[in-house]
Order: C-alpha cells, then sequence, then structure tokens
C-alpha cells in the first residue's frame, strides 16, 4: 500500500525507494510522537506523503535545470518494474505530466480515495482548493488521454 | 481502440524487485544503526514514561534498542508489505495492538515482543 502510493506519485522504483526508506526511517525517528489516536497506516501515510511531495519539489526544480518530459514519458514503455496495459500506461503518463502538487491531490483523490476533509489535514490545504486542483488535474488528464488518441 | 474506450482501472501496475521488502528491512535497518552510532547514547527527552518504567528503560534500551527496531520496522514493514498485494487490508493487528495495549512506544515494543513484567524485571535486575 505505502510503497504503491508512493510509488504512483515518483514513478520510478529507485526512486519511490528512496522515499520509503525515508519514510520508515522519518517514522523511527519520531516513533514517540506517534500516541496512537491515528492509525498507524493513517500515520505513515501522512509522513509518505509530505516526503513525496518534497522529493516532488526537488526532482522539479532539477528539472527546471535540464531537459525532461517526452522522454521520460516513453521509458515507461520500457521500464520493467511497470506492468500495466496501455490505458494503465497512458493514465500514468498522464498524472506524470502534472505539477507535483495537482499530481498529489488526484492519486490521493482517485486512487487513495482520500476524502477532502482529510487530505486537507494531511496538505494543509483548504478544501476548496483542493477540489479546484483536483477538478484541474482530471481535466488535464482526460486531455492528454485525448490527445494520445 | 481509441483512448475514450479504455477502462481505467486503480489496480496497482506496478512491480518490484524479488526480495525487495526482505532487503528493505535490511537497509532501513542499517541506516537505523548508522544514525543511532553516529548519534551516541539514546536521549528520550520529554519521554512520557511511567517513573518505575524510566528505571527500567534505563536498563532496558541499550538491550532493546536493536529489538526496538527490528519491532518497528516489522510493524511498517508489515503495513508496507501488506498493501502490496501479499496479506491485504484486513487484520491491522499493530494499529490495534499500539492502540489498544500500549501507553508507550516501549510498551508496543515489549508487547510485540511478547515480554512480559516479569521478563522486563529480570532484565533490568540482572547485570546486563
Amino acid at each position: 500500500m505505502l510503497y504503491t502510493q508512493i510509488r504512483r506519485l515518483v514513478r520510478w522504483h529507485e526512486d519511490a525507494d528512496d522515499v520509503l526508506q525515508n519514510t520508515l526511517l522519518k517514522a523511527w525517528n519520531s516513533i514517540e510522537k506517534f500516541r496512537g489516536e491515528a492509525q498507524l497506516s493513517s500515520w505513515l501515510y501522512r509522513i509518505a506523503i509530505n516526503e513525496s511531495m518534497t522529493f516532488l519539489q526537488k526532482k522539479q526544480t532539477a528539472e527546471a535545470l535540464t531537459v525532461a518530459g517526452e522522454s521520460e514519458a516513453a521509458a515507461l514503455e520500457s521500464d520493467s518494474f511497470f506492468d500495466g496495459d496501455r490505458a494503465e500506461r497512458l493514465l500514468q503518463e498522464a498524472i506524470d505530466s502534472l505539477p507535483g502538487k495537482q499530481r498529489l491531490v488526484f492519486c490521493m483523490r482517485y486512487f487513495d480515495e482520500k476524502k477532502y476533509e482529510e487530505m486537507s489535514r494531511i496538505l494543509q490545504t483548504s478544501v476548496g482548493a483542493l477540489k479546484a486542483s483536483y477538478h484541474i488535474a482530471a481535466k488535464k488528464i482526460a486531455a492528454y488521454i485525448e490527445s494520445a488518441d | 481502440m481509441p483512448h475514450t474506450r479504455l477502462t481505467f482501472s486503480r489496480r496497482n501496475p506496478f512491480k518490484v524487485p524479488d526480495n525487495y521488502f526482505e532487503e528493505l528491512e535490511q537497509r532501513v535497518m542499517q541506516r537505523i544503526d548508522e544514525q543511532e552510532r553516529s548519534r551516541g547514547p539514546v536521549e528520550m527527552p520529554g519521554y512520557p514514561v511511567r517513573r518505575h518504567q524510566r528505571r527500567i528503560l534505563r536498563y532496558l534500551l541499550p538491550l532493546t534498542e536493536m529489538a526496538a527496531a527490528v519491532a518497528l520496522v516489522s510493524l511498517i514493514a508489515y503495513n508496507v508489505i501488506g498493501g502490496a498485494n501479499q496479506w491485504g487490508d484486513s487484520g491491522m493487528w499493530e494499529t490495534k495492538l499500539t492502540k489498544e495495549h500500549a501507553e508507550t512506544p516501549a510498551d508496543a515494543t515489549y508487547e510485540y515482543l511478547m515480554l512480559d513484567n516479569e521478563t522486563i524485571y529480570d532484565y533490568a535486575t540482572d547485570d546486563y
């Protein structure tokens, strides 16, 4: 679950591995803060989302200085750790084309089926802003898939 | 086939290398070990444990540091692997364990390791 959630956001196994390790290490370092009010899984999820967001921000900053984009999208076909069909590949490529925050919001809502209120607590963003962000992300994804037709 | 007719599922299309999760536990343990070594003695500022537990922990922590790490990583690894289509989402025993029985992370560790009070006192009073 946690690995898959991270992997959807960062796409590559090597990156997901890094983020997952950082998540576990952070959990270990702050285990005394976990009081059991929330489920352990929710607590870990929150850490994983924050770590993923940090990773995406760093990556986008680095990518702004280099050439990325289409070559990465094409590489998904040759990724031996991706076992999706055509639709799943297109969807993942569309998700990867989104800016970090929209990607996060879309995945939390669409795949993890989080409620906006919970997302709001985790991302420290208003429900209205999250709804707008999801709406824009969904439109972009639909446009990406249609344009690939 | 036009993309508009494609079926989009929420299936997990990702795979991991063989033995990834088994090796993940070792690698995280290694990073924790390295971190603990560079930090020196274990410090627990503001750690809300009962007074008698503080005394026990003073003796027990150097011994259980490794065990506690195993317990945490095992708990976490169970959660991670559990969602990776191997054990499913049901039976979140580790959450219930922490929530229902454990008062502190150390308690969770004791529960996980099935250490009862007598065993803990034995450790504490032994010449470790």
